[in-house]
């Protein structure tokens, strides 16, 4: 299909989706009292509905949906090269599970970025330690996608002479550890663990962690939320 | 004014009719013919030329709604301009959207497909009926409008990563549509 086929199909598209493309105008997210309050209900309920639910989570990479699972494998959704160039999202993922209340990310050497297409939790930018809110309805954390981003890494990178093979162990490796907390009260600890590859790509695995003395990363403070005003105002407004 | 007065105006053949279209819709035939074409003259041109199409075209026209005729006559023509132009055109905002579509769509040229291509239309269409009103506003203006992905941003009171992801997400769905449909191998 080329690039004029799309073009006579784009032509044709129908006159009320342009019109209403153009007349859009986003409404400002204004939760009432009555809606945080029937919120806090509902997980009031779930909760106590639901303390002896199942804890299970697994994690898919955005994009090809892959799950990355214990035994690992290696991501085909990013690479970086040895002159600091990246093309896509090395790891970009989601949890999929039921009855999480909510999941402590941190972030041990490099940084990672929350969003929520849902527009209903906090964002907190590029950050390392952050806790999301996840609720009790398990089909809104298909749209909670955690990117991690080796910034640290690109940035050695590009130094002159810098090779991938050089890079000392902590630019080559990454944990990102979840705290996660179900809407039971259980909590379980588990970590995805990447690898910078020789060849630029990365390698990852998700599986049990259990923290110690020298974790001293998850011992940094959350990462303030962005304003909402700032995250979702209309700066054209 | 409303779009009927309007309509009104160049119906009577009142040499106010294009000064109140260019009012009420010039910026976003600007926006559109820019989009398109990197040459500010052009687009320029573009948009005159589309505002003498509709002093032609009403009467006996009576399009409703104005705007989407409009927009698509200065698309039309922002088109042809940007196909009689030289690859040195080929940076525009519009060029780069249809080329993320391209590399999600992507299949060899036979004459079947091509012959498919009226199919596409439909499908397209009934993809978008399909979308939330979010992500089908965000894909409209990327790909027919071809905004750049900071203005859809900022139209939309998003993040520009929230509109990368969304739309790398929306090309999926509608790969996955068309497949379903058997209008990609």
């Amino acid at each position: 299909m080329n690039r004029e086929t799309i073009s006579n199909a784009l032509e044709q598209i129908n006159d009320k989706y342009i019109e209403e493309a153009e007349m859009y105008r986003p409404k400002k997210f204004l939760p009432g009292f009555i809606g945080i309050a029937a919120a806090f209900s509902l997980i009031f309920l779930t909760a106590w509905f639901t303390l002896a639910s199942s804890v299970s989570v697994t994690v898919y990479a955005q994009d090809t949906g892959e799950e990355i699972t214990e035994t690992g494998a290696v991501l085909h959704t990013g690479t970086i090269d040895s002159s600091g160039e990246q093309t896509g999202h090395p790891l970009m993922f989601y949890l999929s599970g039921k009855h999480i209340e909510r999941v402590r990310f941190s972030c041990r050497n490099q940084s990672i970025y929350f969003m929520d297409w849902t527009e209903k939790r906090d964002e907190f930018g590029s950050a390392q330690n952050f806790t999301v809110e996840y609720g009790p309805d398990p089909s809104e954390y298909y749209y909670l996608l955690i990117d991690w981003m080796p910034d640290r890494t690109l940035a050695a990178l590009h130094e002159p002479g810098a090779s991938i093979a050089a890079l000392p162990p902590e630019l080559r490796e990454d944990t990102i550890v979840l705290e996660i907390t179900f809407s039971g009260g259980k909590t379980i600890t588990k970590a995805i663990e990447i690898s910078l590859l020789e060849d630029g790509s990365f390698f990852a695995s998700f599986g049990e962690y259990r923290i110690t003395d020298k974790d001293d990363f998850i011992l940094r403070p959350d990462a303030p939320a962005i304003p909402r005003e700032i995250l979702y105002g209309n700066p054209l407004s | 004014m409303e779009d009927e007065q309007i309509i009104q105006l160049f119906t009577q053949r009142s040499g106010q009719a294009v000064s109140e279209l260019s009012n009420k819709y010039g910026r976003v035939c600007t926006q559109v013919a820019r989009n398109i074409l990197s040459d500010p003259r052009d687009a320029e041109e573009c948009i005159n030329d589309a505002y003498l199409a509709v002093w032609n075209t009403i009467p006996p026209q009576n399009p409703h709604p104005l705007l989407s005729y409009v927009c698509r006559i200065v698309r039309n023509l922002a088109l042809k301009k940007y196909h009689s132009l030289t690859a040195q055109k080929r940076d525009s905002t519009y060029h780069i959207a249809l080329d993320e579509l391209k590399n999600c769509l992507s299949s060899p040229d036979t004459a079947e497909n091509l012959l498919e291509a009226r199919e596409l239309v439909k499908g397209l269409n009934c993809f978008l009926g399909t979308l939330e009103q979010k992500n089908r506003i965000i894909f409209v203006r990327r790909y027919w409008y071809a905004d750049a992905i900071g203005d859809i941003a900022r139209k939309m009171g998003m993040t520009r990563h929230n509109v990368t992801v969304r739309l790398s997400r929306i090309r999926e769905r509608l790969k996955k549509y068309l497949e379903g449909e058997g209008l990609l191998p």
